[in-house]
């Protein structure tokens, strides 16, 4: 229970004893496991997501190759014969790009016509469009623009090339003599990017370092420490889960966790230098924390345990890397820190900033109760609207809006014959009818239906136009578009549109055997099976919360302070994406599950802190100014160092590495909005014994 | 006796005879696929063959059109469709390239085909005297009979067969 401080200094004699020889058995041990499970950081978020897609195992099933989808736009002030050429070498320098299979543009389309000099010719013709002048292309496209709107605008200003290629493509390294814009969703990693992301950590960290405690040791010791957590929890997780393959996202997790306990140790340690030597220092470092840390893990692993049995390897592995990290950090801060801090003795031991803890205990020891329980019932309503929310429409919630989209799909077929055609037809209709913000259908039926039409045939399309229509296909090329060997090939472009809605749809649409082939479709199609498994996952971890932390303190109303604690942050977040239309993404729900594992954190050491406090006779006010000061600092300084670490991943090219960092760092301020002025509050709330404390009053 | 029509029923009588007159007209101009090739095998021995794959295209055109010389040079030119496809090109008169000889002096060189090219792709001039040969004629006139079954319009006219044709 609270009221216990264990006797910590045989323990922190061994150590110190055997400092060195358990600093090097932590470092050869970690090197040697290291070495042997060689972990591998995934490159792409796509392969992360790929490798349990059902959408992606069906479509290589059937030996069909996924692509990359990215689309180039280019603004050019006026379009002239300079640039014209400049666009079409453009085009060739992209066509000719490694692993590109397709580059469809203004510039790849022909002009598709019937000579008008003569109707006695049933002859088509499909000029490429390039050879012609600047002038007759604006001409032409003007006069007949339903097939080229994808590609140009009216005035001719903006271009769009659309990529079709193996491998992400790079258009940093290609000279584009254009104001440009490159959006491909799926970036692969690049050792710059890791490199970023180690120097933002280590950077904010040491930062943190001197700005605080005025000292290296500090950084010194969470770099350690967090070092030694990642290869310890990556080797356990590749022992239970057999996995080596490491998100990034997963070592956020572990980044995130580690910092955090890491944070209480060490400020334990420094502030208690105060009034006691280093030795005595390290003992209250390790009394003081060795219950509430080891309290987190129980929360931990029985909140986020349901998340082991889920159908889904991710999932699995982002909840194993949170439990785990959680239980090494737990380790490596009771063992290997003390062992590394009793070389050092800290110089300055006041943290001037702790006076910020006075002025919060005063101010929140007068708070009013009207103004709590206005709160609450406020929460408490968007809670409840945000559960029939997701009763009602559990995927609505999920929506992810696109400005401007390509889904690529392949429809087997054994012959192309009106059937098939017919089929097509219906599906664009079906389509259409149902999604909103369709843009173009482009498949064989539509190059077809050119070819015919050019001829301006007076009945309607037979068997015998079709065969000439194919013809012509084969004539002049244009097939390598629209059929492969064996499957028709679809395009779908989305223009402002619920992008998840239409990937619903295309998966339940039964009147043709689709597959999806472009990797973003792909791996969303896999986000999208896992984004609602992660969400109730996590309010039931909620739940979960409130009943442990219940259970420890034997307290039902702490539970309940547990259960709202960790579900305001997560309500005000969720209302916070509702109100900006955000759609409430799987990043947005990894860096929810980050939160939930920080903030019980946080509320197991404040309650402990709190009525550790009020059992030893502190009052109320007195209980909240420790509270502040040993477990507030930490807890501050722990959310500062992580959302700049999370804020500052936004400005990374991993796109879902942005949205994890922005995300994350709203959610962890809104949380340390909450720890600050709601959950001392609430635990006052709770307190309503008196104003002496509980061993007094015994 | 005197018989009477009612307004209706004469409107109605009208129509019949309306949709009796494009049914046969209809017969005549937009044949299915399957009856136009069985239209054409009869006369296949007259066809100038060219290519080697395994879908047959039937090609009506004039010597002397500037749009069949165009799509027999495409043809030339390439490759791929002289393998997926096999022609059988026939020559139908256009009235006013006045082709008739033409026609004539192509199918009586020892190799069509060759003089064919010659004319059409190599914009050869041949001399082409008035044919005496009856048998060619009758070939002309055998070509003649069947476009006009089919309803051959324009020039080149293309007829592709399916596979199993």
């Amino acid at each position: 229970m609270y009221y216990h401080t264990p006797n910590a200094s045989q323990f922190v004699m061994f150590i110190r004893r055997f400092r060195a020889a358990v600093i090097a058995l932590f470092i050869l041990f970690s090197i040697g496991i290291f070495a042997f499970i060689k972990p591998e950081l995934i490159s792409s978020d796509t392969f992360f997501w790929l490798s349990e897609s059902k959408q992606f195992e069906k479509t290589t099933q059937q030996e069909y190759t996924a692509t990359y989808v990215g689309r180039l736009s280019i603004k050019a002030a006026s379009f002239d014969e300079t640039t014209k050429l400049q666009l079409q070498s453009i085009q060739t320098e992209l066509e000719h790009q490694a692993g590109v299979e397709q580059v469809e543009s203004l510039f790849a389309t022909h002009m598709v016509f019937n000579d008008q000099t003569s109707e006695e010719s049933a002859i088509v013709k499909a000029l490429p469009i390039g050879s012609l002048s600047a002038q007759k292309m604006m001409t032409f496209v003007r006069a007949f623009p339903e097939p080229y709107t994808q590609f140009v605008n009216d005035d001719f200003s903006e271009f769009h090339f659309i990529l079709h290629s193996q491998t992400p493509i790079q258009i940093g390294e290609m000279n584009i003599p254009f104001e440009h814009r490159y959006s491909e969703p799926v970036v692969e990693a690049q050792l710059g990017h890791y490199l970023w992301y180690v120097g933002v950590i280590v950077l904010v960290i040491v930062v943190m370092s001197r700005i605080l405690f005025r000292n290296y040791i500090a950084a010194f010791g969470a770099i350690s420490v967090t070092l030694l957590t990642l290869i310890w929890t990556f080797s356990i997780i590749y022992l239970l889960s057999g996995s080596q393959q490491i998100h990034i996202a997963m070592s956020l997790m572990v980044v995130s966790i580690s910092i955090g306990h890491y944070l209480y140790f060490y400020y334990r340690w420094h502030v208690s230098q105060f009034k006691s030597d280093s030795n005595r220092a390290l003992e209250k470092s390790i009394n003081r924390n060795l219950h509430p840390a080891v309290w987190t893990l129980p929360v931990l692993i029985l909140s986020l345990g349901s998340l082991l049995f889920a159908d889904s390897k991710i999932v699995t592995m982002l909840s194993l890397s949170l439990m785990v990290s959680s239980a090494v950090a737990y380790i490596i801060n009771i063992v290997f820190l003390p062992a590394l801090l009793s070389f050092f003795s800290v110089k300055y031991p006041r943290i001037g900033f702790a006076r910020i803890c006075y002025w919060f205990a005063n101010r929140e020891i007068h708070y009013n109760p009207k103004i709590l329980k206005g709160f609450m019932i406020l929460s408490a309503v968007i809670l409840l609207s945000i559960v029939t929310r997701l009763a009602i429409s559990p995927n609505g919630f999920f929506d992810k809006h696109v400005s401007q989209n390509t889904i690529t799909l392949k429809v087997p077929f054994e012959e192309i014959d009106l059937e098939t055609l017919q089929k097509i037809e219906t599906f664009e209709r079906e389509l259409r009818k149902h999604n909103k913000g369709i843009e173009k259908v482009d498949s064989v039926v539509t190059i077809l239906k050119r070819l015919d039409m050019a001829n301006k045939p007076q009945t309607s399309f037979d068997e015998q136009r079709l065969l000439q229509a194919l013809f012509f296909l084969e004539l002049y090329d244009l097939k390598k578009a629209y059929i492969d060997k064996d499957a028709l090939n679809i395009s779908i472009t989305l223009h402002n549109t619920d992008q998840s809605a239409v990937i619903r749809w295309l998966e339940e649409y039964k009147g043709l055997p689709i597959y999806f082939t472009d990797i973003e479709s792909l791996s969303e199609s896999s986000k999208m099976d896992k984004t609602l498994l992660l969400a109730f996952s996590s309010l039931s971890a909620l739940v979960m919360i409130g009943l442990i932390m219940g259970i420890i303190f034997r307290s039902a109303k702490i539970g309940f302070v547990g259960f709202v604690a960790n579900a305001i942050p997560i309500i005000w977040f969720i209302l916070f994406m509702m109100v900006c239309d955000f759609e409430l993404s799987i990043e947005a729900l990894i860096a929810m599950t980050i939160s939930v594992g920080l903030t019980s954190d946080t509320i197991i050491h404040f309650g402990y802190k709190y009525f550790r406090s009020r059992y030893f006779g502190r009052t109320r006010k007195h209980a909240l100014e420790i509270m502040f000061f040993y477990s507030g600092v930490p807890a501050i300084t722990s959310a500062v160092v992580l959302m700049s670490v999370f804020a500052l991943l936004t400005l990374t090219q991993l796109q879902s590495l942005q949205l994890i960092g922005a995300y994350g760092a709203i959610l962890m301020f809104i949380s340390l909005l909450s720890d600050l002025f709601i959950l001392p509050i609430l635990l006052l709330a709770v307190d309503k014994d008196s104003e002496q404390g509980m061993i007094t009053r015994s | 006796m005197i018989y009477s029509v009612k307004p209706i029923s004469s409107f109605l009588l009208i129509l019949l005879s309306l949709w009796c007159f494009i049914s046969i007209k209809a017969e005549g101009k937009d044949l299915s696929t399957k009856k136009m090739v069985a239209l054409l095998e009869p006369i296949e021995q007259h066809a100038i063959q060219y290519g080697e794959g395994d879908i047959k295209v039937y090609v009506f055109v004039d010597p002397k059109c500037p749009h069949s010389r165009d799509f027999i040079s495409m043809l030339f030119e390439s490759q791929k469709m002289r393998t997926i496809y096999r022609y059988h090109i026939y020559f139908y008169e256009l009235k006013r390239f006045n082709s008739h000889s033409l026609i004539g002096a192509i199918y009586s060189a020892p190799s069509p085909l060759q003089r064919m090219l010659e004319v059409m792709v190599g914009k050869k001039e041949i001399n082409s005297m008035p044919n005496s040969d009856v048998k060619i004629e009758e070939k002309i006139d055998d070509i003649k009979r069947v476009a006009e079954q089919i309803g051959v319009s324009k020039r080149p006219y293309l007829i592709v067969a399916k596979e199993w044709d």
